[in-house]
């Protein structure tokens, strides 16, 4: 029993803690090994050559090239020179260190996974029902002036699905982005939805896109035909642009969205036969890899599996047990990237909120269960002021399983950071024998273990 | 959450102020710049029937140059403080602790008077109106006293000061010339309260110390001064092994709390370590070229 604060989900749920301590056992064999750290991950890494890649517990790994993620995130972060200054710093006393850490990034989760938590016996009896899948939808419709809606399934709270959504319909049907208007509110009577729908585990950059571009695809095909019946001429011969259907190489010959949107409202009657009216598509993308867990609990837990790869040095203040980030250098290949300032923006937001529970943030109980940070005075959330210099830099194996290509990229450094910051903090203090076992490393807590180890030297 | 209920009142100089705390005595809290009262009130730590409002006195907020110290009032912005060509010139202590004081949008609201009549023991202000050696002008609606900042800060949160009283001023003498000072600080975050700071003047003749003052905050119940590290710094030569001594004995005068930001231990540990940053730094401004680098 417990009145402690049970864990609860975050954004990158329990990867932090998972890579933390994974990422830990991997340095604390290099030193085993007496091997470079970046040597021993990349010996260790599944080749390029294999993806999609089955994993044990049946996983599959869509895409991905992690040697060629890590080779550029050290070469970003000039690795070799790293090793160098710290040679320097060492023989200057001082405690400089270098961390690695690279992440396996899922997202969007499989439905099916839920299953798990009941016995594969009780799964085993007649009339149990299974679950499985990871959908999500959209729609996208045309009114009788031309103006294009987009509506979405993905209930977004501030990750710019408008934004991305209104460039990948305006891609698909040839119109500007400014011209969309993109509904993301989310009301459950009116909206097309599904169990899984939803903003949580990255879910947009792979699903919601792929959604959004089929229903705009479907709606282009069938503005096509239209056109293609009024023009008397081949479908194929026709293409969308710059808010005209055109004949492919006779621009002059063509009509207007907004013409063609006026005979499908208005005149019904004309459309060609067999053709439904009205100028909407709804489109619900299911991921075609999310099946129920079998007998021995293998699933494909999630759709896309992005990569992570990030280097940090950190120079540790002796006196104060300050730890100050000298360089952070992180490499992400999330696919395709729809947006690079919306992609850049999730990783700062990310890597922030990976240091937060690195070095701050603690939900943090006395010894008799009095909670102690109750309030944002002792809860430290890391603002503006506390971020570093974070250096990203991108690789893209587009996922073969989403329709643009596109991976999430939500949770990002808050996966890696916390290994990243332990990792070179505990690389620091390797001339003192310290090790970091704990999060976050606060300055008091750290101070601690280098008394205790140089009081054990002396 | 929100405040309890409570009667407010918004008086429009010093003088009103002054009629409306002898009406209500000890059920009136003061109201400056809200930085702290605020929270106070919202988490309900604080309850108080009445509060005064010094917002809107017009009288309150100077900065003034007079019988050769400066007087600042109460009201006065941290901000104003920060800007202030006066202070920088004349009190540049006050103008480098002044970066450590919360965030640019909480300086904009705070007061130096409010600082001190909170006395959190981590703040500051009060660390650096004690090692200035300053002096505290207090009022009531039947006149003014002035309260040295060693007998100001009484305890934890605690003051001289009494109900129905306000501070009005705060009157700092800008240290001899060929002085030397510095303002160490180490928190979680910038912005943060002090796990401990340290304030530090040194007024020297030759290679001898005529004057130290050094005071800490966020190691004792209060802004305290660090008076047998004095000591040992006026007692003869400043060399190394002086500086060292100094910051060895003011960890010895702090019996600092423990929390969930720093242990005792810690912050005792840091309280030599910033005296001892603080007084190089401060030794170094006064024009000794032996002195040591911080």
């Amino acid at each position: 029993m417990t009145n402690k604060c049970p864990t609860g989900p975050n954004r990158g749920y329990a990867c932090g803690h998972l890579y933390f301590e994974m990422e830990r056992m991997v340095d604390l064999l290099a030193e085993r090994l007496r091997m470079d750290p970046a040597q021993v991950r990349r010996r260790n890494f599944i080749r390029a050559d294999q993806f999609p890649y089955r994993t044990p517990s049946g996983g599959v790994y869509d895409s991905g090239d992690y040697a060629a993620a890590f080779d550029r995130a050290l070469e970003v972060a000039d690795y070799g020179r790293l090793r160098e200054e710290q040679s320097r710093a060492r023989a200057a006393g001082r405690l400089y260190g270098v961390g690695l850490a690279v992440a396996v990034d899922p997202s969007v989760s499989n439905m099916g996974y839920v299953t798990i938590a009941l016995d594969p016996k009780r799964r085993a009896r007649p009339g149990y029902l299974a679950k499985s899948g990871a959908i999500e939808s959209a729609t996208v419709r045309i009114d009788p002036l031309g103006q294009v809606t987009a509506i979405l399934g993905t209930a977004p709270q501030g990750q710019g699905h408008q934004t991305v959504v209104a460039q990948i319909v305006a891609d698909e049907l040839g119109i500007a982005p400014a011209d969309i208007t993109v509904v993301d509110e989310m009301d459950t009577f009116t909206r097309v939805w599904g169990i899984s729908s939803g903003t949580y585990s990255s879910r947009f950059g792979s699903v919601g896109t792929s959604a959004a571009a089929l229903a705009a695809r479907k709606l282009k095909d069938k503005l096509i035909l239209l056109a293609s019946a009024i023009t008397e001429t081949p479908a194929e011969k026709l293409t969308l642009a710059d808010g005209r259907i055109v004949v492919r190489g006779e621009a002059q010959r063509g009509l207007t969205l907004k013409q063609l949107a006026g005979r499908a409202h208005w005149n019904t009657q004309s459309l060609p036969p067999g053709m439904e009216p009205a100028l909407e598509a709804t489109a619900v993308f299911g991921f075609p890899l999310a099946d129920s867990p079998d007998e021995r609990d293998r699933v494909n837990s999630s759709n896309t599996y992005g990569f992570i790869a990030e280097v940090m040095a950190v120079e540790v203040d002796r006196e104060t047990a300050d730890i100050k980030i000298l360089r952070y250098v992180t490499v992400h290949d999330a696919g395709v990237i729809i947006n690079p300032a919306i992609a850049e923006g999730q990783i700062m937001g990310g890597a922030l909120h990976g240091l937060g529970g690195a070095l701050w943030e603690e939900l943090a109980y006395d010894g008799q269960g009095q909670f102690l940070a109750g309030s944002f005075m002792d809860y430290l959330v890391p603002s503006a002021s506390q971020a570093p210099a974070i250096e990203v830099a991108h690789l893209a194996t587009p996922s073969p399983f989403t329709t643009l290509g596109a991976k999430g990229l939500g949770e990002a450094g808050s996966m890696t950071a916390p290994a990243a910051v332990a990792n070179a903090v505990s690389d620091a203090l390797a001339p003192l024998g310290v090790r970091i076992t704990e999060l976050p490393i606060t300055p008091s807590r750290l101070w601690h273990l280098l008394e205790r180890a140089e009081r054990g030297t002396r | 959450m929100k405040p309890a209920p409570f009667e407010y009142h918004a008086p429009s100089s010093a003088s009103h102020a002054l009629e409306l705390l002898a009406r209500h005595g000890a059920d009136a809290r003061i109201l400056a710049g809200g930085q702290s009262l605020v929270p106070l009130l919202n988490f309900r730590l604080s309850a108080p029937a009445v509060i005064v409002d010094l917002n809107r006195t017009a009288d309150l907020a100077y900065i003034k140059e007079e019988g050769g110290s400066l007087r600042i009032g109460a009201m006065t912005r941290q901000r104003a403080i920060e800007f202030s060509a006066l202070v920088r010139s004349r009190l540049p202590l006050l103008a480098e602790a002044t970066r450590w004081v919360g965030h640019l949008p909480t300086r904009t609201r705070g007061t130096i008077g409010g600082s001190l009549a909170h006395s959190d023991p981590a703040a500051e202000y009060p660390a650096v109106v004690a090692a200035l050696d300053g002096e505290i002008a207090i009022r009531n609606s039947g006149g003014e006293r002035v309260v040295r900042a060693a007998d100001f800060f009484v305890g934890f949160m605690s003051t001289a000061l009494r109900p129905g009283e306000m501070l009005t001023e705060v009157r700092l003498t800008p240290p001899p010339p060929d002085s030397g000072w510095a303002f160490e600080e180490f928190s979680r975050r910038r912005g943060d309260f002090a796990i401990v700071g340290i304030a530090a003047v040194v007024a020297m003749e030759r290679n001898r110390c005529r004057m130290a003052r050094l005071a800490v905050c966020g190691a004792a119940p209060c802004a305290m001064r660090l008076r047998g590290a004095e000591e040992i710094l006026e007692a003869g030569r400043i060399e190394e092994r002086s500086v060292h001594n100094a910051a060895t004995r003011a960890a010895e005068l702090v019996d600092p709390p423990s929390d969930l930001h720093a242990s005792s231990d810690y912050r005792r540990h840091l309280t030599r370590v910033l005296t001892r940053r603080a007084l190089n730094r401060a030794l170094a401004r006064a024009c000794r070229p032996e002195a040591v680098d911080a």
